[in-house]
């Protein structure tokens, strides 16, 4: 076992290089995005995508799962999904003659789930995901059911279109470890994904990483060395965002948790041994953005979360 | 591993060289403010005060002495005031390394042992040296070492106030007043010394005379004649004068016989409806 770390840690660099190589035949830019969804990934959390229509959050998921060896499902939510349609439901079937219960698991069951417009499920149907979220098993009537490692849920929701969505109540959007904002490309990525998308032959990726060297790596990233002075600095950052100026609600500490996970994970991610400062100010963004609400003065003032965010950390 | 990571050792040996370069600093700051104590008391002229009244004795060194005790106190409230530790004074890379890696000396994981690796072959590289480069004083967009920097100013500080406390520029600028006391010191000393001859061997040429409360009296100092006046119950001070020489001729006379006379001015300087009344009063006082 520990020989087995050994060796996955040191092929790790050779293991994400091969994995954002994959992507990138894909997925053309947006590296800081899919960096960010490898450290979901690696710190064994969710991941929540924002962004306008047509910018590739489901292609991008799809893609990432494609480059594992990793069960893949997908939902497509909308008002009518009922929880059963995620969680599964229990058949009755006959076998040999006599009626037995079978319960036939839902896409939940799967090592990566893609929740794909999150906010248009309804709000009965976001709660069902909630315990497969956090505790990572499913209880359906007085059976319940234990989810494969590794489990991740990467969601994505628009922020526009916002008639016929549910929004996402506080409690579940801090189940997600990062909130994922993917912007528009530049004009030379654009020309590339035009370039690549309007032939005949469509770019696929091969499988990279097993399950196995998935966990692993899971394991490795908990590991990962972080100093105490880092540590006060991410409790610092959260605890100001619950009397920071224009925040109603700051960050619960579970945000404290996901950044240092997070950071850790960014560090293994980049081939560093040891978690610096700069893990701690990047990840700080998608981890805090989602857990933070902003006064109505500030919204009215057209204040982001991520200028709470930047203000914080430069404080800290 | 036996327990402990190897790179310990050498975070020791520079907590050594860290914290004498921290001591070399403090005693660098201690010499730059008793140096700066020191040249505003010498413009102060409280040196030159100190050896005039003191001179000869340990005392007189007490404004040099009382600004190193100063020096050492600014040095530690500075010491404490700018607290730093070893690993900001790495470069920035190893100094988180190593921070991470001290911190969690305890634990026992691949990611970690890899990590102690590093910081040891990074670490054993590093000597006072380095350290003494990354503290830099910085002016502006420019920076000097910190050490070299302080040590420089020492020295010349200290240059300064070695030349200027035994060049005449420090007794020219002597408050006034100290020289007039200088030259009553001389004048005192020497009215001290002689009275003490005067104390020890037979002649008097002080000549100060018995009676003295209420009249004038003569001493003779350095053959000149003083006057004193020494005025009853006062117990201290005199007024003197300088008079020519004189003789004087005492004659000795018989007590004569007391007798009582009526004022007859005294009532008259009565108001005179009161004269009877007080005439009476006196004349009854005198029969009682």
């Amino acid at each position: 076992m520990r020989d087995d770390l050994i060796n996955i840690y040191k092929d790790a660099p050779a293991i994400f290089d091969a994995i954002k190589e994959e992507i990138g035949r894909v997925v053309v830019g947006q590296k800081s995005v899919v960096e960010q969804i490898l450290v979901g990934i690696l710190a064994g959390g969710h991941t929540l995508l924002e962004s306008n229509p047509g910018l590739g959050k489901t292609l991008l998921v799809k893609t990432i799962a494609g480059t594992t060896g990793l069960n893949f499902s997908r939902i497509q939510c909308t008002p009518d999904l009922m929880p059963a349609d995620i969680t599964g439901t229990t058949l009755i079937e006959e076998v040999e003659g006599s009626k037995v219960f079978r319960f036939e698991e839902g896409p939940i069951f799967a090592n990566i789930v893609l929740a794909d417009e999150i906010n248009r499920a309804s709000p009965r149907t976001q709660s069902a995901m909630l315990e497969a979220m956090q505790e990572k098993q499913v209880t359906v009537g007085k059976n319940t059911y234990r989810l494969e490692e590794p489990f991740f849920v990467l969601a994505t929701q628009n922020p526009i279109e916002m008639e016929g969505t549910f929004p996402l109540p506080e409690a579940q959007l801090d189940r997600f470890l990062l909130k994922v904002f993917i912007d528009y490309p530049n004009s030379e990525e654009e020309y590339q994904i035009m370039e690549r998308y309007t032939g005949h032959a469509e770019p696929k990726v091969e499988r990279v990483i097993t399950r196995r060297e998935l966990l692993s790596l899971q394991q490795l990233t908990r590991d990962v060395p972080i100093s105490d002075d880092l540590k006060r600095a991410a409790i610092k950052a959260v605890i100001s965002t619950r009397s920071w100026e224009g925040v109603e609600y700051g960050a619960s500490p579970r945000a404290s948790i996901g950044l240092i996970l997070a950071s850790k994970a960014r560090a293994l991610l980049n081939g560093r041994d040891y978690v610096s400062r700069d893990d701690l100010e990047v990840m700080a963004y998608p981890i805090l953005r989602h857990r933070i609400i902003l006064t109505f003065d500030s919204e009215r003032r057209g204040v982001k979360a991520d200028q709470v965010i930047s203000e914080i950390m430069k404080s800290i | 591993m036996d327990g402990s990571y190897e790179f310990l050792a050498d975070l020791r040996r520079l907590f050594g060289i860290y914290r004498r370069f921290e001591l070399s600093l403090r005693l660098l700051n201690a010499g730059i403010i008793a140096s700066l104590v020191y040249i505003a008391a010498l413009f102060l002229g409280i040196p030159a005060f100190f050896r005039f009244y003191w001179e000869g004795s340990a005392v007189a060194f007490s404004p040099a002495l009382i600004s190193m005790i100063l020096g050492l106190f600014g040095a530690k409230i500075l010491g404490r005031r700018s607290r730093s530790d070893l690993f900001a004074h790495l470069e920035e890379s190893l100094s988180e390394k190593t921070k991470a890696a001290y911190d969690n000396r305890d634990s026992r994981s691949v990611v970690m042992e890899s990590l102690a690796e590093d910081v040891k072959r990074r670490l054993s590289k590093v000597g006072v040296r380095e350290i003494m480069k990354r503290r830099r004083l910085s002016f502006g967009e420019r920076s000097v070492p910190l050490f070299q920097a302080k040590a420089a100013a020492a020295i010349l500080l200290l240059a300064f106030a070695a030349v200027f406390s035994h060049s005449q520029a420090g007794e020219e600028i002597s408050p006034q007043p100290f020289r007039s006391i200088s030259d009553l010191r001389d004048r005192a000393a020497d009215l001290f010394g002689q009275e003490e001859v005067a104390e020890e061997g037979a002649s008097s040429e002080t000549g100060i005379s018995g009676e003295i409360y209420g009249k004038p009296s003569l001493a003779v100092l350095e053959e000149v004649n003083l006057e004193l006046i020494l005025y009853p119950g006062s117990l201290a001070g005199f007024r003197s004068a300088e008079t020519d020489p004189m003789e004087r001729l005492f004659t000795t006379s018989e007590p004569g016989v007391g007798v009582a006379v009526p004022t007859e001015q005294y009532i008259e300087s009565l108001p005179p409806q009161h004269r009877e009344i007080i005439k009476r009063y006196f004349e009854n006082l005198a029969t009682s």
